[in-house]
Parts: C-alpha cells; structure tokens; sequence
C-alpha cells in the first residue's frame, strides 16, 4: 500500500527555454514541460530555475500541492491558474514577479489606496494586507492531507486510512483516543498500540480526533485511496482561563462495550491512598463492581469472583501478586503506568483464562523526543522514572524503580520486636519501544518486583515477581495487523527460619509461566473489525519445596512433585456496526488444557469421600505425558441498539473458564497463598455471565450514567474443607472442596469526567453465593445450602470528587461505605484444655460492622512556567478522615483461659500523608 | 538531641503507618441452638493412677457462671475385646477409674450415656506411651524468662507431643510480722505469714510435632515466657510441665483448636469453624460432640529458678506502695487499720503496716507445697 506517497515523477523538461532573458522584463517568458502529480516545490524550482518568477509561499502549506499540467508555451500566471483552479489556495503577483501563494485569500502586493491616510478607512477588503491579521505558524490543522494516490477525479467507493495517534510532545501513542468523521458519522477509538483504521468514502473529510486530557483537533484529508495518517495531539495545557470541555466523549453510550471501566493515570493520581502513593489497584476498588475483603487486602472481587479469576495483566504479562509489603502497596510503580483498564463483563474473545474479570494494566512508552524524568518521596517509599530516546524518534526506553526504607525506619524504633523486623520491597521496569520501519514495532518489557518481610527475629518471608515479554507488531496493511507476543510470568516466594537450629527451615514455591500468541485485528469494512488469534501457555508450578537451612538442621526435605500444564485458545471475535443504533460483537474462544506429566496421580474410591483414607491406587505418569485434558468453548457476545444520542441499551453474555487457581484459606490474600493447576481431580472453573445495560448521557456528554445488572453462574469453585492444610499437601484434591456459585447484582454510577468538580458516585448492590452439594452429607458444607462467599459485601456506595480550587490547587475528597464481610461468629463457648473454646455457627453466617472511610487529599502543582528545570509537585492526604476503625477482623481469643473477642482495624486512625513528586 | 527527637517523630509516623490496633469487640447476642456435650478425657495407662474424665456442657456466650457439667451419666471405657470399665461418678462432672492399666496392644473407646439416655461413642484409640522430658531448660531473654522443653524418642514415633505445665512460685511479703492484731488484742502471730506460695496452670494449648524432622527430636520448644518484671520471679520460681504423646489425629485437633482460639488475630487467618473430635453422637449422628478422647501416659518434669540466678529485673512485686509506719498505742494501730509488725525498741509502741504487706496469705497460700525441697 502507497504508505508512502511516492510520485511517479516523469519530468520532461523545458524544452526550449522562450527568449533566453535579455533583460527584456515586459515580455513574459513562455515554459515548456510536462508535470505530472509533481509536488509544488519542485515545480516551483523548475519555474524559478528558468523565469525571472520567485516564489514565496510556506512550506507546510503546500506540501498536499500537486501539479499536474502539460505546458505548450506557456506563460507562468497561466500555469497558476490552472493549478490554483478549484483548490483553496489563492496567489498574487506583484510588479517584480514575485509570487505569494497563500491559504483562501491573495496577499495585496500593492497598498491600498489612502493607506497612508490615518484615519479614513481602508475599506472593507477582502484580501488581507500583508501587515494585517498575524497568521500563526500553520498548523497541522491548516493543511489538506491527501491519503492515497490522488486520482483525478476521486473515484467512487470507500478507502480505508489508518495510523498512529501519539502525543506530540512524547511520541508517546495515545489509547483510546476517538477518531471519527461527522457526516456520515463514522468513528472509531485507537487500541492499544494507538492504532487506527477506518474506511470511509473517498472523498473530502473532516477528521476529528478527541481524547481525554489532549487538546481536542482535527485534520483536513481527501481520501483517494488506502492510505496512512499518523496524527499528534498536543497535551492540553492547562489553560489560564478554566474552559469548559464540552467534547463529544460519548464512549458510554456510543461505545459497545459494557462492564468496562478505564482509569487513566491523572485520575488515579488524584485518589488519595494511606501510603501517599498513588495506588493504581486501590483505585480500581472504588469502581462500582469491584470489591476486597478489606484494607490492605489487595485482592480484588469483581463481581462476585474470587481473587484469583482476575486476569491482571502487565503489558501482556500474568502478575501474579499485584501487591508490596502484604498489600500496603501495589506493585505498580504509578510513574511507568499510562492506563489501567478494567473489564467485568462483556470481556473480547482474545482474553481468557480467569473468569472475572481482566485488568490490563499498561505501560507508558518513553520519551521518543527527548530526555525526561520524575520520581517522588513519599513517607514510606521513594521512586525515579528515567525516560528517553535511544534513537530519536525510532527507540525510546522508559525504566523505573522504586523502594522502601522502612527497613531504617524499623532500626530506628524503641521496641525490640520491631527493631529487629524487616520490611522492604523494590520493584524495577524496563520498557522499550523501537519502531524499526513504518510497519514493524517492537516493544520490550521487563518487571521484576521483590519483598522481604520479617517479624521480629523469627521468620523472613521473601517474594518475587518476574516478568518479560517480547511484543512484535506488524501491519500487513492498512486492514490488518498483526501482534506476535512471547513471553514468561514467573513469582515465588520463599518463607525461611532460623531462630532455632534444629527447626532452621526454608519453603520455597514458583510458578513458571511461559506463553506465546499471535493475535490479528483485520478491518475489513467500515462496518466490521475482526480480531482473531492464537496462544498457549506452558505452566510449570512447584507447589512446596521444604529443605534444611543449616548444618544443624534435623528438618527433612519434602518436595511436592511439580505440575505442568499447558492452556491453548483460538479465538475470533468481530464487531459489527449493523446500523448507527445497533451494533454487535459476537467472539467465540475455544480453550484446550492438558495436564501433562510427570507425575504420580492418586485414584480414590468411588462414592466414598476424597480422602487420604480412600485411596485405592497410584498412577504414574512419565514426562510430556497427559494425564488429563479439558476443552470447551467460550461464547462472547455483546449488543447496544442506541435509543437516541444520549441513550442505549446494551446486553452481553460471556463465558469463561480457567485452568488455574489460588489455593487460600485465609480471607484475604497472603504472599504464601499456592497455585495450583487444573487437575484429574480438580476440574477447571467455568463461569457465565449475563448482563444488560441502559446508558444515557446527560450536558453535552460531560455526565455520564449507567445501570448495569448481572447475573453470574460460577461452576467448580474452589472451596476449602474446614481445617484444610494446604502447604506441602501432595493430595491437595483431600482439602479441597469444588462449590457452585452464583452472583447477581446491580451497578448505577454517575460520572463526570470535565469542568472544575469531576468525579464519580456508584452504588451496587450485589450478592455472591457459594453451595457445595455432595451426596455425602459430611462432605457438604452447611448442610449443602447456599452461604455467602468470603467476599458478598451486598451494598456499596463510593463517592470520588476532585474540586479544582485554582490551576495550581486541587481538592480531592472520597467516601466509602460498604457492608462488612460475612464472618463465621462463634454461638457458644466450653471449656477444654483448662480454657475456654468456642463452638462456631456454620460458615458466614454473620457479618463484621459495616465499614465506612472518608479520604481528603490536597494537590498543590508548581508554577506553571512551560520552561523550567523540574517541573514538582506536592500531595498533602488524610485517609481516614474521621479516624473510624473499621473492623478488618474480628476474632476471639482464649486469653489466661477466658475468650475475649477483638475487632482488629488497620487504618485505626486519620493517616496523614505527603509525598512530593517531580519531572523533569 | 535533635537527633533523637527525629527518632521518635520518624518512630510515630512508622507505627501510625504500619500498626493496626485491635478493640474490644462484643458480638451480637445469639442464643446458640443447643448444649452440645463437652469430653475433656485422658485415659492414663501409667499403673495406679486415677483417671478422670470431665463432663460438661457449652453455654451462651454471655453466660457468666463457669461452665454447666453434666451429671449423672453412664461412663464405660470399652477394649475391642469387648471388656467395660465403668467410671465412678465424683461431683462437678468428673467422672474417675482407678481400676485398669491399658494395655499397649489393646485399643480402648469411650461410650457416654447421659441422663436422658442421650449415647455417645468414641472411636477406637490406641494407647500413645509418652518418651520421657529430657529437660526444661531455660533462658533470659530482653522480654523476660523464656521456659522450653527439650523431649526426644530414640525410636522416632511419637512424632507429636502436647505439653502442659503447673508453675508456682515463693513469694515473700516486705515486713516479716511476728505480732498479729486480733479481737483488738496484739498478740504473738499464730502462722508464718510472711513466706508464701501462688501457683497457676497453662491456659493455652501446646503442641509441637518432629514430623518433618529426620530425627524424633523436640529442641527448646517455648512452652511460655514469664515477663522480667513478673511477681512469680521475686524470689524461687518452679515449673513442672506434663508431656503428653498423641496420635497423629489427636494432634491434628489440638493444632487446629489452637490454631482458632489462640494463634488468631493477623492479616491472614484461616476460617475459623465447628470442629469436633474423636466423640460421635449415635443417637442423632448430626449433634456435634466437642472434645477428644485419648489413652497413653503421661511424662513430668519440674525445674526451679532462683532469682539470683537471673539478670537484675526490676520485679513489680505488688508490694511497692507497703511502708512502715509507728503506732504509738494500740488505739493508734487499730484507728490506722494497720496490722503490727514488731515493737518499738524501748517499747511504747509498735512498727506496722497494710495486712496486705504482711500477709502474704491474701495472694497465695502459706503451706508449703509437698514438692518443695527447701
């Protein structure tokens, strides 16, 4: 495809210059030649280059210019006319034969009459005076682009154009940025790449490119033929004038998707957080849909699923534990990240693996233009981000670290215990993108993020995150193209202790997860956008390696044989607009789990409970060898049938299923939670969800509302025995318990994104239930009844606002409110063992106080200077406002023999905060 | 200076941020459905000792009175062979049998009948012989006396041990009184008040296992630490702690009983929930049986700690506010309230303090406990 416009340039050339020039300026001097599609620069050399003619004109003005004339004898003012004829330049000519091409209007090259005359009026002229009406620079806007090889006259039919939208500043792409035409109304919205591609009618268009944050433009084109455009947005400064953005952003209502949230890293920055740190996973908790177990807990329950359906991506890499210091921070460093998007239900055919829901986390891409900076001190943590070009334009690296120093925190305190406690954690990112031509990109990305945690002197904890992943982006064309991804997602941890020589242990587990895919995005029509792809993933999990730490040591080693398995999916998925009110995206994914050896598979007897007792024969399996597979389709599908402008309907149905899942007994999640792959006995998680919509826009698109329902049936959920030991257990299917599930809920917010008070209000109302069945009936818990899961909080209410005082000063204010997480209360108490037990009511029955929290954070900017050496920051927060201590936990404990119950809180008072950020 | 008042802003904000707090929490009032039966039963296999088992009943949670036992119940323990012993009825609850030695070959079970001709059973339970305690060692540390036991089987399979312990300690009040007022009268003291005995038993469960070791070998297992500044440390302290063997499945309940009602309360807790032992009710097989029964002997170990023995603590002895006073008349000393200690030199009077400061009976007993040896 003509990407590159390239001109057939045959020049044949003045044949015969007229009257070699002697002086003779009255006579005009007559041309020969041939153009064709010649830019007007090199014609105009070739005018200069043989006629007293110069010419004057801006550069960037013309460049869309093309001449295409056969000259016989010619005068140069003819030539003109008939290149200037039906366009929209003008051009003038004054009594020394010069020529100035101007936009619309000719340039005077002679004064007016009575231009001297103070005074008297010029007259209402047209033409603009060569002094008058300082015409900036020209602007991308000014220019007529033309895509495609111009054919004369525009041929009938649709063309398709496509390109970058990136910021002009960075070179950074743009997501999510709309792209579209008015009339007929035609749009569409970058991916992730920045990429778009939209075919419209040949023709004259206004292209207009909205995004959020970015000064709203557009581009003139004539679209001849396929053709590319890159576009650039400029950052939208902040104004001197507050102005009130009254842009087209009818993503909620316009858009297909539904069950889709997308927070942007100016949004997430603006959330206060208890550590001061702009906290991308705590943000992704007030979004209505979205739940946790509680503070610190960085678990997410999204719409009624466990913590480990969430498909939380880094750049197309699996985190497997989004969380520092047990989930006081996120693992994402908030300089790196560009966006988060979050998507609960009418999840695209080219995810898959986890039921819930998909975070896609994403990276910024560096500085293509120049060196930059920016970090931040916070109380706890510091950080510097470092961004660049390798090669300008084409390579840029953006690489980030961050630490903690409350290990020298710790050493400074009183109390032995803490004094000889450790807390640290660092995380590293590198990221690369280098454009090798207009169609290939590759981009690099690489994660490594580490904790170490010790109480007292006792016992280390010790995890890690690794991640790598290779993307290669190839555009065949402008309708398709295509993303090769490799990658590997690795985490571990180890739990050590020495205190004591003879007991001086290490427990070591890892997951290894290496992945390869290729996914497609073809667009064939205006109407259609295809996506379609490949993957698999090879899993290795080392569920429990105990060894002796030390000479000393009498500890024997235990090593639960390690897993393997492999997932692979094909999946196509196309969107069609059938008309401007309906449009659908029907995807079908069909997944494919092996469980390969080697490994040694226990058999139980049948009918009886899965139990160490029960079992009956041992089979082995050697390497590469299935031991057991697991198959079936995933149907994706999603409608919205627009009721007017403002207002649509949306519904979409998804299933799911998931091969893998984290093994935990405690609530919330703990660094020393285990993986573990689908088994013989363990059958995979399956999940389907339907949900309906109704969206309506309200002021020119500036709030934004939404209703969403849902209903969710969860098949094989995992579930634990009471009592259930799940380390170094090598017949974890004796523990474990496979429930059913069902979820409902409802969803209302009301957001508005611009003007001087933004923010969002949701409320949800929702339920989560678990039943675990079996025809033994000590097998079932209570009694094989419906119980809330750990996770059903039913009412939610999140309020988050930011109130811009002045454009140096913000105000942001949040309030939570949720129900308190089901717990199992004690009923009665005995005495055993010279002190009082407990006699606990069934599972869940009860609840711990509703929790409630109240967050202020004050931004205060530096001066607003363009050019200065740093740009900095200050961020003064308070969460926890009214220093509420709500309950985290409640428990009771058998304290010199008496039970004594406690409701422990984390945040028990206001945590003042203050970080100070910078860039350079 | 300055440094140092860094020191504690830098500690406060460190612990503003990372420590939780942890309140008084009352829950609801819920009336459980039923009283469930409660076996706290050991069945020692050492020859001539008695043993007794404990009936008793679960209460309300706001019940205050301690707990219900259950009485008049037919208590049998049954060998495979089908041979019964009965227990005797003693009050409270208990229930005892001095009459038979388990046999380690033999397997023994419980069956409870109660008044209301309610029967339960338990399951079949081997006898567990315990190895003996190779020692009770102990250690200061910065938080106090730190007191562990050390325990091996050379034949590696006793694998899981449960550990209690008696402590008592001599204490001494500040003024050794020889006088006594009594009937306003100021007589010589009858009895030794001034040395005395207190004593207290574990109230928590301990349970170690060796499994993962190579060897059946139990090294410094802390069994409890006694604050530095603890009365029980103000003169000669003793431990006698019991080590009892398990099953493997015993283990696992007592682990789990204290895993719910002890070692609870972190970030991360696992579920806590109904959990029953060995005791099955046959009548109506739904009704929950709490307790666990087991069978096996019993090993003991005493130790002694003197207070010189140990770093200089600044022991909080309770008996810091005592001081002396001088009552010129015996209507000073009884308008004082005051409880003479010895005469005025030269007479005309007597030195005196607090009954409290002088008796040392109000905290603990005055007669000497059989096992002291000094």
């Amino acid at each position: 495809m003509p990407l590159l416009y390239r001109i057939s340039a045959l020049l044949l050339l003045v044949s015969g210059l007229a009257n070699p020039t002697a002086a003779q300026d009255k006579t005009e001097p007559l041309l020969n030649g041939e153009f064709t599609n010649e830019r007007f620069s090199s014609f105009v050399r070739t005018v200069e280059a043989n006629t007293p003619y110069r010419f004057f004109f801006n550069p960037g003005e013309v460049d869309s210019l093309r001449v295409t004339l056969r000259a016989d004898r010619q005068t140069v003012p003819a030539m003109l006319r008939q290149i200037f004829a039906n366009t929209s330049f003008a051009y003038a000519i004054d009594s020394r034969r010069r020529v100035y091409v101007t936009l619309d209007a000719p340039i005077r090259t002679e004064l007016p009459i009575g231009f001297f005359q103070r005074g008297v009026d010029a007259g209402t002229d047209s033409l603009l005076a060569l002094t008058g009406n300082r015409r900036k620079q020209v602007e991308p806007e000014d220019k007529l682009y033309d895509i495609g090889r111009p054919t004369s006259p525009i041929r009938p039919g649709r063309a398709t154009i496509a390109g970058h939208v990136r910021n002009v500043a960075s070179g950074e792409p743009i997501i999510g940025a709309a792209v579209y035409i008015d009339n007929p109304r035609i749009g569409t919205t970058t991916d992730q790449f920045g990429y778009y591609s939209m075919t419209l009618p040949r023709g004259r268009h206004d292209l207009k490119i909205r995004s959020i944050g970015l000064k709203d433009t557009r581009r003139r084109i004539v679209l001849y033929n396929d053709g590319k455009l890159d576009l650039e947005l400029e950052d939208d400064v902040i104004p001197l004038k507050e102005v009130v953005i009254s842009a087209e952003k009818d993503v909620n209502v316009a858009g297909l998707q539904m069950g889709q949230q997308r927070v942007d890293i100016r949004t997430i920055r603006q959330i206060p957080s208890a550590m001061g740190e702009a906290d991308l996973l705590r943000v992704v908790m007030t979004l209505p849909g979205v739940k946790t177990v509680g503070e610190s807990a960085t678990g997410l329950n999204v719409r009624g699923g466990a913590t480990d359906q969430n498909l939380i991506l880094y750049n197309d890499a699996i985190i497997y534990n989004p969380s520092h210091l047990f989930g006081f921070f996120s693992a994402f460093n908030p300089d790196m990240i560009k966006s988060v998007e979050l998507y609960k239900s009418g999840i695209p055919a080219r995810y898959g693996g986890r039921l819930s829901s998909v975070l896609e986390v994403l990276t910024r891409d560096g500085n293509k233009k120049k060196f930059a900076g920016s970090g931040g001190i916070g109380l706890l943590t510091g950080r510097l981000t470092l961004e660049g070009p390798i090669i300008k334009d084409k390579t840029s690296f953006i690489i980030g670290g961050r630490s903690t120093y409350s290990n020298w925190l710790l050493k400074q305190l009183r109390n032995p215990t803490f004094r000889n406690s450790r807390a640290s954690f660092y995380d590293l990112n590198l990221h690369v993108t280098h454009d090798i031509n207009e169609s290939n990109t590759l981009y690099l990305t690489g994660y490594l993020s580490q904790d170490r945690f010790r109480l007292g002197s006792d016992t280390t904890f010790n995890y890690q995150n690794r991640n790598a992943t290779l993307k290669w982006k190839h555009i065949f064309n402008n309708k398709l193209y295509s993303v090769f991804t490799g990658g590997y997602s690795g985490y571990q941890y180890t739990v050590s202790s020495e205190a004591n020589p003879v007991n001086a242990y290490q427990l070591n587990f890892a997951i290894h997860q290496s992945s390869l895919k290729a996914d497609f995005s073809y667009f064939p029509t205006s109407q259609h956008t295809v996506d379609f792809g490949i993957s698999t993933t090879h899993y290795r999990l080392l569920p429990g390696n105990f060894q002796p730490l030390g000479t000393k040591s009498l500890i024997l080693s235990d090593v639960v044989p390690a897993e393997q398995g492999l997932e692979s999916a094909v999946y196509i998925g196309d969107k069609f607009d059938i008309s401007p009110r309906l449009a659908i995206n029907v995807g079908l994914r069909y997944s494919l789990y092996n469980h390969l050896g080697p490994k040694a598979v226990y058999t139980y007897a049948p009918g009886l409970p899965i139990r160490v007792a029960n079992i009956t024969d041992t089979l082995t399996y050697g390497r590469n060898q299935n031991i057991s597979t697991y198959h079936g389709p995933e149907y994706r599908f999603s409608a919205r049938y627009a009721l007017s402008s403002e207002t649509s309907v949306k519904v979409s149905f998804n299933r799911m299923r998931q091969y893998i899942q984290m093994l935990s007994n405690t609530t919330a999640i703990s660094p020393t939670d285990i993986w573990k792959l689908s088994d013989s006995h363990l059958k995979p998680q399956v999940g389907d969800q339907f949900s309906v919509g109704v969206y309506r826009n309200f002021k020119n698109n500036t709030i934004e509302t939404s209703v969403e329902g849902y209903y969710k049936t969860l098949q094989n959920q995992l579930d634990f025995r009471s009592g259930a030991n799940l380390i170094l257990n090598h017949h974890i299917e004796t523990d474990v318990v496979q429930a059913e599930g069902v979820a409902y809920g409802v969803e209302l917010l009301v957001k508005k994104l611009t003007g001087k008070l933004n923010g969002w209000v949701s409320y949800t109302y929702a339920r989560t239930l678990l039943r675990v069945q079996n025809p033994i009936a000590s097998e079932s818990i209570n009694q094989g009844q419906f119980y809330p899961s750990n996770f059903d909080k039913p009412h939610d209410f999140t309020l988050i606002s930011n109130y811009k005082l002045s454009r140096r000063f913000s105000l942001s204010f949040n309030f939570t409110y949720s129900t308190g997480r089901p717990i199992t209360l004690p009923l009665a108490k005995y005495t055993l063992g010279n002190a009082q037990r407990l006699v606990y009511s069934e599972r869940n029955q009860y609840r711990i106080p509703d929790y409630y929290r109240a967050d202020f954070a004050m931004n205060i900017e530096g001066n607003h200077k363009i050019r200065k050496l740093a740009h900095s920051s200050w961020t003064l927060a308070v969460y926890n406002l009214t220093g509420r201590r709500n309950a985290y936990s409640v428990y009771f404990k058998s304290e010199n023999g008496v039970i004594r119950g406690y409701q422990l809180s984390i945040f028990g008072q206001p945590i003042p905060s203050v970080t100070y950020n910078f860039k350079f | 200076m300055h440094y140092k008042h860094w020191k504690k802003v830098i500690g406060w904000v460190a612990i503003l941020s990372l420590g939780g707090c942890v309140d008084p929490y009352r829950p609801p009032e819920i009336a459980a459905p039923n009283n469930y039966l409660v076996v706290d039963g050991f069945l020692n296999s050492k020859p001539g000792t008695t043993t007794s088992i404990r009936l008793s009943r679960t209460q309300n949670l706001s019940e205050k009175n301690t707990s219900v036992a259950e009485t008049r119940a037919v208590v049998t323990v049954e060998t495979e062979g089908r041979a019964t012993y009965a227990f005797r009825e003693t009050g409270g609850g208990v229930y005892t049998l001095t009459d038979l030695v388990p046999q380690a070959n033999q397997k023994y079970r419980l069956r409870i009948k109660t008044a209301k001709g309610v029967e339960y059973l338990s399951d079949f339970t081997t006898v567990v012989t315990t190895p003996v305690i190779d020692s009770v060692s102990w250690r200061p540390t910065s938080n106090g006396l730190q007191i562990y036991v050390n325990t091996h089987d050379p034949k590696n399979n006793t694998r899981y041990y449960r550990w209690e312990f008696d402590e008592t300690w001599e204490f001494f009040t500040p003024y050794n009184a020889t006088l006594e007022l009594k009937d306003k009268q100021v007589i010589t003291r009858a009895e030794n008040t001034y040395r005395c005995w207190s004593g207290e038993s574990s109230k928590s469960i301990m349970v170690g296992s060796t499994a993962r070791l190579s060897q059946d070998v139990v090294s410094l297992f802390p069994l409890t630490t006694i604050p530095a500044d603890s009365w029980k440390l103000s003169s000669r302290y003793s431990i006698l702690v019991r080590q009892y063997a398990l099953s493997r499945d015993a283990y696992a309940f007592w682990e789990q009983l204290a895993k719910m009602t002890q070692n609870i309360g972190s970030l991360f807790d696992p579920q806590p929930f109904l959990l029953t032992g060995n005791m099955h009710c046959i009548t109506n097989p739904s009704e929950p049986v709490l307790g666990y029964f087991s069978v096996g002997s019993v090993e003991t170990r005493r130790i002694y700690v003197k207070r010189y023995q140990l770093p200089n603590w600044t022991i909080n002895t309770g008996y810091s506010f005592c001081r002396l006073d001088t009552a010129k008349t015996l209507k000073d000393l009884i308008e004082m309230n005051f409880q003479p200690v010895s005469e005025l030199e030269g007479g005309g009077g007597y030195l005196a303090s607090d009954n409290y400061c002088v008796d040392c009976r109000l905290r603990g007993t005055n007669k000497k406990p059989a096992f002291w040896d000094e």
